[in-house]
């Protein structure tokens, strides 16, 4: 890793990339309440023309300090109305904001075989910082109280088809270097199904890079696939969009710079690296 | 006012009638976007399943159907007749119950069957919106009934047509 950021980051032509993420969570804005995705989405229905609703997410805060034994904590809470999550999607269905009394995040997706990843700096990020901009805008106005930012996320979700792989490799091991695929013995058949989940820690706990490869089944096509997911999260150095956005870019590094670790050079050729 | 919201979403309502097997518990049918942040809808292959992956790619033919596809004036099923079904095949997947084939319905939507010898059961999502569940030896012994979108009901069904049929 030493060194790392010096060098230009890897690039591709053809990355299997389906979906981005940049997301905020921050402290529960106690003033939120359900009328307020109303009137957010009245704001921004002319590029964000539909919605749905959803269930929450969970705090999913990166904590470094030592490993805590699960606590029997009592699974009720009271609160005095319902909490949601809002998604405020574009019109053609590409990019979607998400809302929370807690978190704001930024999706682009892939809807297609014809759509390409826009890439981060020329569109990517840019997308996300005039939403998150409009959002804090709104937050303002209606005082519904400071934005105290916990922590950033980037997630880039990569589909991998499953035929186009083993037609490119011979087995996971030519995929992912990680992988070996050996047992110390005879007894056990090669293996049904293969999932890794695995951490790392960016240094001086700026964040954690979460890697995820997971079999699964891709809902508009039916297509078996392995879906690669890298996230990193860390809590930037302020609250302010700069320091949001220096940790997204940092975070998004990682991602890059994990991604092109984790695959092979074999897989690096089929999506045509650059750099 | 306030209101007291369990957390836990394992807490589901039991209500399996006597020698019925009981189906698992809603926690291994969330969907990806309830869990996370994700938007591209997938479903995470627990255990690698061919008739799943098949059922599958069979609805992502139908979503290709047009009106008249059986040139006697069916609707080609919508999209969310579709995702309504590929819900009751990751349920269906839990609880270990595979359906013997996955067909556009006559009228409107999509039909999940269940054949073993004289006994037939299906699962119909219609475009309207509305499931039916079925159980049936022949015409004069037919059983039809609405199931509402949740998975309480679902699994009430599921558990009724895997008694029925005799799995």
């Amino acid at each position: 890793m030493a060194n790392a950021s010096e060098k230009p980051l890897p690039k591709y032509a053809a990355p299997p990339v389906v979906e981005t993420v940049l997301g905020v969570e921050f402290a529960q804005l106690e003033k939120w309440g359900i009328p307020y995705f109303g009137v957010l989405w009245g704001r921004i229905k002319d590029q964000f023309p539909k919605f749905e609703v959803k269930f929450p997410l969970a705090s999913q805060i990166e904590d470094f300090g030592k490993p805590k034994l699960p606590t029997q904590t009592p699974a009720v809470q009271f609160m005095t109305e319902p909490d949601v999550r809002c998604w405020f999607i574009g019109g053609d269905d590409r990019t979607l904001i998400q809302v929370q009394r807690n978190r704001f995040t930024h999706n682009w997706r892939k809807t297609g075989p014809a759509d390409a990843y826009p890439h981060y700096d020329g569109s990517v990020r840019p997308a996300f910082q005039r939403a998150w901009r409009v959002f804090l805008d709104f937050v303002n106005e209606y005082q519904l109280g400071d934005v105290s930012v916990l922590q950033c996320e980037v997630t880039y979700i990569n589909h991998l088809d499953v035929g186009q792989v083993l037609n490119s490799a011979c087995g996971l091991q030519e995929v992912f270097p990680c992988w070996s695929g050996k047992t110390s013995g005879s007894f056990l058949p090669a293996p049904e199904n293969v999932g890794f989940d695995v951490t790392y820690q960016m240094p001086n706990h700026e964040g954690r890079l979460r890697v995820s490869m997971k079999p699964a089944i891709r809902n508009q096509d039916g297509q078996e696939i392995l879906q690669l997911t890298l996230t990193a999260r860390g809590k930037p150095k302020g609250s302010d969009a700069d320091s949001v956005l220096a940790w997204l870019d940092k975070g998004r590094e990682w991602v890059v710079r994990g991604f092109t670790d984790f695959t092979s050079e074999k897989m690096h050729r089929l999506w045509r690296r650059s750099t | 006012m306030s209101t007291i919201a369990a957390l836990s979403t394992d807490i589901i309502e039991r209500d399996v009638a006597a020698g019925e097997r009981p189906l698992p518990e809603r926690s291994s049918w969330l969907r990806q976007d309830e869990v996370n942040n994700q938007a591209t809808a997938v479903t995470f292959l627990q255990d690698r399943k061919e008739w799943l992956l098949a059922a599958y790619k069979k609805l992502s033919k139908l979503a290709l159907l047009e009106a008249d596809w059986d040139s006697y004036g069916a609707e080609a099923p919508t999209r969310d007749s579709i995702d309504a079904a590929r819900e009751i095949l990751r349920a269906l997947a839990d609880a270990e119950l595979e359906p013997t084939s996955v067909d556009p319905s006559a009228e409107g939507g999509v039909c999940l069957s269940f054949q073993r010898g004289g006994r037939y059961g299906d699962i119909e999502c219609f475009n309207s919106g509305g499931i039916l569940a079925v159980t049936s030896t022949g015409p004069d012994d037919t059983n039809v009934w609405e199931i509402e979108r949740s998975s309480v009901q679902l699994g009430r069904a599921l558990s009724r047509i895997r008694t029925f049929i005799g799995w």
